[in-house]
């Protein structure tokens, strides 16, 4: 993910499959979920907080409240038109598919929030910037228009139908117009070659049943393919972008960056399983780096960025270039302007989905390079305070380096500064120079480092901080009262409300009043497993969900009159910012540990004392002051979120009806037994209920997979149950 | 008896229900047997009692009214056309009291509903008349009448399934395999020359000869039966 390249929703959603090992009755279903638990973050991470201080600028984005017109597209319409293309040599059955995943998933990509909706002004630029590189003939093109994605990952990618998406934490860190453009034209380049669906059509005979489990040689293949793809579109990006009139020299600089990634994620084990599996096997053979480092190139998706800076600079040195190529076309200062709110907004953005320790190092790079921007301040406090809160050994660890596989528990980076930031060119920039200086270490630990930004902070007057220091030192009654109250003696503070009470020992108190137990629905997922590989039936789940929230609806006023059911769906459209309040909400009493996954957070919540599913009791709004302003202004006392899947393995249809066969009868009672031991071997549909309550200062994630057939009935008992264990488990 | 409700006190006793039990809260069942009402013309009312979230209690009280008429041919002769026929008709209640086991650990689908195996003791007890006729080409058909009290010790072993339809209405349907044991038939001592027929009350319609002792007392035989049920209940 961290290569520029055409990653989409619709990829993501084969890799899933590979985690489908055997039919349902056989495999623990968390396996399969867990792609749609990514599906579940990937609609929670998209919230933004609001701006903490005036004083600070901090111009966060806000979301609208309602989506504009503009990105609300005609599914039906859009499913049309793909599923009608002909695409030579695949089943119009496939094509289908790819149509209803691609007009559904393209709608969810806005109303989900996952892509900025209410910045004009940066999405103009982007476009601006794409069409200078396109060629006239395509320059009016309607159906090629970029979208601002709010994820902070290095990202960009496009889908089948000519739209763009450039992930906001590319923008922060692109180092000029042209490197931007050359992105661009890439992922233009994608949709020119129609690799999105080409990719997609050929990757499906990896997951077929008879494939999804002995795949390795089709899998190699298609990462071959994928990466004669991506070749491809580097070749037409270079030339689209000097075409265009840029200076493709910057596509390197692209190129290092992402180097820089990858050898960090390398650095702190961030690497997929099936590398540190060839790893674990190699080690004892004695040549770990060599196979492993052959496995991942051969199944990774982007060619090595060794040979795609090299096949760059061929280019360079071989074309005969036109002179007077720029590194800025559009406007230099607005991009300057807008990329210094881009990182803001990133820090922001990491802040909220609870990826502290990416945010610890982002801001502190950030800061490091302008040291006299104040919002870099407050957000590396703020991360540290809430790496700390969530997890009380950190405070000792050395700075950053505990991310490292080989690291001094004591020793912070300040030692070796070059792990963080090995551009020699970024080095030089550094402008906070004792820091540089390893003879006179300014701190080692989380909490010297804390100390150090804490007097920084002091001395600059960023109010906002102040309240960070005081939740930090919330264990020292006197440290604490004496920054809050300088907190609540400020003017311009965004937590004021919150300051006082917490002042005076009545954050609860103060929301005892609060009767709403509201329950966030989503939408339901009707999957299916055919011999040709697995269906998430979209159209139908737009079809029947109406129905069974209906019946959910009179369940719950009937069982459970004090809970009020919400369906997302509905909300984002009626108001969008409201659905993101309440899903970083969740997020946030919820959120779980990942080794695996870029996604996730970094920080555990589970108390391993406890039975599984149960999470410890922590205080949400000491963890993130925003959410008692949540919940009070909306008089909440309580909030879930509640999430079904439906599973037919339709392969098992023919077995169950072959009653000519004589094996049929013979294991008749045998299957009957299996039948009551284990429930249906064919359906079989989950609740995911995750919950938090302010009178128990308690959250609790319940998960259970019923076996059978989900009826309306059905689906109402499983999350009766849920509902109910919830409450006694939470009570 | 006595032993056995104490068993099952203790049983119930000791059971943990963790979280809630039945089936959106409801735990209480009435059914009554379709099939067998219209095939064996036993009416039959069951109650269920979800202890746990994997476990009923069960009980029901039938009553047999079943009555049919038997060709017995002693003789398969054309010429002289001898041939029995048997007027049977069954009178009688049974109880019974069981147990039916869900896995709700690994189904997550709680009791009543959902695929569940039972067992279950029956006690019947009732009259069996049997009118026979006898008849002859050559002779005016005879007539006589047998009275005999029939009770008998069921054990079941049931497979099933209850399905929820709609509105709190379930459908049970299940298979029985049962052990028709140390069934008693007092002959009327008016009659004590004649073989008695026997009706199993959940046989099929066959009626079938039962070997018994000289004297009349206990049989020690243990038929075995499999029997298809098709319930109609209600959830509350």
């Amino acid at each position: 993910m961290t290569k520029i390249g055409k990653i989409s929703f619709h990829i993501n959603l084969n890799n899933q499959t590979c985690n489908l090992k055997n039919y349902i009755c056989k495999v623990n279903i968390f396996k399969i979920m867990r792609y749609y638990t990514l599906w579940i973050a990937f609609f929670f991470l998209t919230v933004s907080e609001y701006a903490f201080s005036q004083k600070l600028n901090l111009k966060c984005y806000q979301f609208p409240d309602t989506i504009p017109g503009k990105y609300i597209f005609d599914i039906k319409k859009g499913y049309d038109i793909t599923s009608n293309a002909l695409v030579e040599g695949y089943k119009k059955r496939d094509i289908k598919r790819f149509a209803e995943m691609e007009s559904y998933g393209k709608q969810e990509l806005f109303t989900s929030g996952y892509t900025y909706l209410a910045w004009d002004q940066l999405e103009t630029y982007l476009n601006k910037v794409l069409n200078q590189t396109l060629p006239d003939s395509l320059k009016d093109n309607t159906c090629v228009h970029v979208y601002l994605v709010r994820d902070a990952e290095y990202n960009a990618f496009a889908i089948h139908d000519g739209s763009l998406f450039f992930n906001i934490g590319l923008f922060a860190d692109v180092v000029n117009e042209a490197g931007l453009a050359i992105v661009l034209a890439h992922e233009f380049s994608h949709y020119i070659n129609n690799d999105v669906k080409t990719s997609y059509l050929k990757g499906l005979k990896i997951y077929t049943k008879k494939n999804r489990n002995d795949n390795t040689s089709l899998l190699l293949k298609h990462a071959k393919y994928d990466r004669a793809s991506e070749s491809r579109a580097d070749s037409l990006g270079f030339v689209l972008a000097e075409n265009g009139g840029y200076d493709i020299f910057y596509g390197i600089s692209n190129f290092m960056q992402f180097r820089e990634i990858e050898n960090f994620e390398k650095e702190t084990q961030r690497k997929s399983h099936l590398v540190n599996m060839a790893k674990n096997d190699s080690t004892e053979k004695g040549n770990d780096s060599t196979i492993s480092k052959s496995l991942e190139d051969l199944m990774s998706t982007h060619p090595d960025l060794s040979n795609r800076i090299s096949f760059l600079n061929k280019y360079i040195n071989s074309a005969k270039r036109r002179s007077g190529k720029q590194e800025f076309i559009i406007d230099k200062d607005e991009f300057s302007r807008f990329q210094e709110l881009a990182k803001t907004e990133v820090l922001n953005i990491l802040l909220t989905e609870n990826k502290f320790k990416e945010c610890i190092k982002r801001s502190f790079i950030y800061y490091l390079l302008n040291p006299d921007n104040e919002n870099y301040i407050y957000y590396l406090l703020e991360s540290i305070r809430r790496a700390v809160y969530v997890d009380s050994k950190l405070k000792n660890h050395g700075f950053l380096t505990d991310m490292f596989k080989k690291h001094d528990d004591k020793q912070g980076i300040l030692h070796k500064l070059k792990l963080i930031i090995p551009d020699s060119v970024k080095f030089s920039k550094i402008k906070d120079i004792n820091l540089i200086d390893t003879a006179n270490i300014a701190f080692e630990t989380y909490d010297e480092a804390f100390l150090y930004f804490q007097n920084i902070a002091l001395k600059k007057n960023i109010n906002e901080c102040l309240l960070t220091i005081a939740l930090y030192y919330s264990e020292n009654d006197s440290l604490k009262s004496k920054y809050l109250k300088e907190y609540c003696s400020k003017d311009s503070i965004k937590f004021k409300d919150y300051a006082n009470n917490l002042l005076n020992n009545s954050l609860y108190s103060s929301l005892s009043q609060n009767n709403r137990e509201i329950i966030l629905l989503d939408n339901i997922s009707f999957i299916e497993d055919h011999f040709y590989g697995y269906h998430d039936r979209l159209i139908l789940a737009e079809q029947k969900s109406p129905s069974y929230f209906n019946e959910l609806r009179k369940m719950t006023s009937k069982y459970f009159p004090e809970k009020e059911i919400i369906e997302l769906s509905e909300l984002s459209l009626r108001s969008l910012r409201t659905k993101m309040e309440y899903e970083y909400a969740i997020l946030s009493t919820t959120f779980i540990n990942s080794n695996d996954g870029d996604t996730k957070s970094d920080v555990i919540y589970f108390d391993s004392d406890e039975k599984p599913g149960k999470l410890k009791e922590f205080d949400l709004f000491k963890l993130n002051p925003s959410y008692w302003k949540l919940f009070k202004n909306n008089k909440l006392k309580a909030i879930s979120y509640l999430k079904v899947y439906s599973f037919d393995d339709k392969t098992k249809l023919m077995k169950s009806i072959n009653v000519i066969n004589p094996y049929f009868w013979y294991t008749i009672i045998y299957r009957f037994c299996d039948a009551i031991n284990n429930g249906s071997d064919r359906y079989a549909h989950r609740v995911l209920y995750y919950s938090y309550d302010i009178s128990s200062k308690k959250s609790n994630f319940y998960s259970e997979t019923t076996r059978y057939k989900m009826s309306k009935a059905y689906f109402l008992n499983s999350i009766y149950y849920a509902i109910k264990t919830n409450e006694k488990i939470i009570k | 008896m006595k032993k056995i409700i104490i068993l099952v006190l203790m049983l119930i006793l000791t059971i943990k229900t963790h979280g809630q039990i039945g089936f959106l809260g409801k735990r209480n069942v009435i059914s009554t047997d379709i099939f067998n009402t219209f095939f064996q013309k036993k009416y039959n009312l069951n109650y269920n009692f979800c202890i746990g979230k994997g476990l009923m209690l069960k009980a029901a009280y039938s009553l047999h009214r079943y009555s049919n008429t038997i060709f017995l041919t002693k003789e398969n002769n054309y010429y002289t056309g001898n041939n029995e026929v048997a007027d049977v008709s069954l009178r009688g209640h049974s109880w019974e009291l069981g147990f039916d086991f869900g896995n709700f650990l690994q189904t997550n689908m709680p009791m009543p509903i959902g695929y569940f195996m039972g067992i279950a003791f029956e006690h019947f007890s009732g009259t069996l008349n049997e009118n026979r006729t006898y008849n002859n080409l050559y002779a005016p058909p005879t007539e006589k009448k047998y009275i005999f009290n029939n009770k008998a010790n069921i054990f079941k072993l049931i497979y099933g399934r209850n399905s929820y339809i709609k509105y709190n209405f379930i459908i049970k349907t299940s298979v029985d395999i049962g052990m028709y044991l140390g069934s008693v038939i007092e002959n009327d001592p008016a009659n004590s020359e004649e073989c008695p027929l026997m009706v199993l009350p959940l046989s099929n319609p066959k009626v079938f000869r039962i070997k018994y002792n000289s004297n009349y007392d206990k049989m020690k035989k243990v038929t075995f039966y499999v029997m298809p049920n098709i319930s109609l209940g209600y959830i509350f």
